[in-house]
């Protein structure tokens, strides 16, 4: 089921993603894990590699949710999410490549600044929104 | 005022959302998504987070229904939501690959989690040339020793999914008697 979802994914966007979050982990001071998934809860990338399926589940549910509220709130458009717990932070943001929304999850040490990471992820975003092609048959 | 809270529960694409739309008296609260998953469901949106919808039976009475994702993968939904949970209407689809065993899998989830759970069937897409005879489900059920009320309705229908909840709240009504 994942990977039939996955391979509607251009190779070279995944690899492209895989980087980017590496990068992005590495970059931002207290990241600990950062993953890429689809709006339906598919994890497409992740930094550590590592299997990350009902996390990727659990963040799609949070985001939906959250938009759930911001429309009983009568607001618009949940852009991120931001839990913050005794030992961490959790940063669940949609972003979008060539017309497909993904999801991005930062998972981050307590005690890191949340600007910092932020800024990080708008950086990948940015560099993710540049990719030529994101899925294969779009 | 009394308020009972329902499940809508079930496979993908087996018309959850669509029943607590055809039968909700507010606007329903939805978490659809765009669903990538075609080899799963060729539908365009999926259900990932909670569907909410509100019944007023008659001024004293109010019945919140809860919708879950039908994936597995979002079984953590199912157990948010089952708290406080008076009884489910499990939505078979028809046309899936295979539905009996489908049925098999949440009654048995369903059951494993709470053997008193109060369960109706509503087994749907029908009107859709499908090539197992609905006998099939009745001859499951007797199998099995379920005594489960099984119907099939169109979950585009108020009236159908309101005849549904009417048999899953007449049991909870004979119970709590």
């Amino acid at each position: 089921m994942a990977q039939q979802v996955i391979d509607r994914f251009a190779p070279r966007f995944i690899h492209q993603a895989q980087q980017e979050l590496e990068q992005l982990r590495d970059d931002v001071n207290g990241i600990r894990a950062v993953m890429l998934a689809t709006v339906d809860g598919f994890m497409l990338a992740s930094a550590p590699q590592q299997s990350g399926e009902k996390l990727a589940a659990v963040s799609a549910s949070m985001l939906a949710m959250g938009g759930a509220l911001v429309r009983e709130a009568g607001l618009e458009g949940c852009r991120s999410l931001t839990i913050e717990t005794n030992n961490g932070q959790i940063y669940v943001r949609e972003i979008q490549a060539k017309g497909t929304s993904l999801i991005l999850m930062v998972l981050s040490a307590s005690g890191t600044a949340l600007a910092h990471v932020l800024l990080g992820v708008r950086k990948t975003q940015e560099k993710l929104a540049q990719a030529e092609q994101v899925m294969v048959n779009t | 005022m009394t308020r009972y809270k329902l499940i809508f529960a079930g496979g993908m694409g087996a018309g959850k959302t669509t029943a607590i739309r055809a039968i909700s008296d507010i606007t329903p609260v939805s978490t659809d998504v765009e669903n990538l998953d075609l080899t799963q469901h060729e539908k365009s949106l999926t259900t990932v987070g909670i569907d909410y919808g509100i019944v007023q039976l008659d001024s004293q009475t109010e019945v919140q229904i809860y919708g879950t994702p039908g994936q597995q993968r979002f079984d953590f939904v199912w157990k948010v939501v089952q708290q406080g949970a008076l009884g489910t209407v499990l939505f078979v689809d028809h046309m899936a690959k295979e539905p009996l065993a489908q049925l098999v899998y949440y009654v048995e989830h369903y059951l494993q989690d709470d053997p008193q759970t109060r369960l109706v069937i509503a087994v749907t897409h029908l009107d859709e040339a499908a090539a197992m005879h609905t006998q099939r489900y009745f001859d499951l059920l007797a199998e099995r020793q379920w005594t489960i009320p099984l119907f099939f309705i169109d979950a585009r229908e108020r009236q159908q999914v309101a005849m549904v909840v009417n048999a899953l709240l007449s049991m909870i009504e004979a119970q709590i008697a």
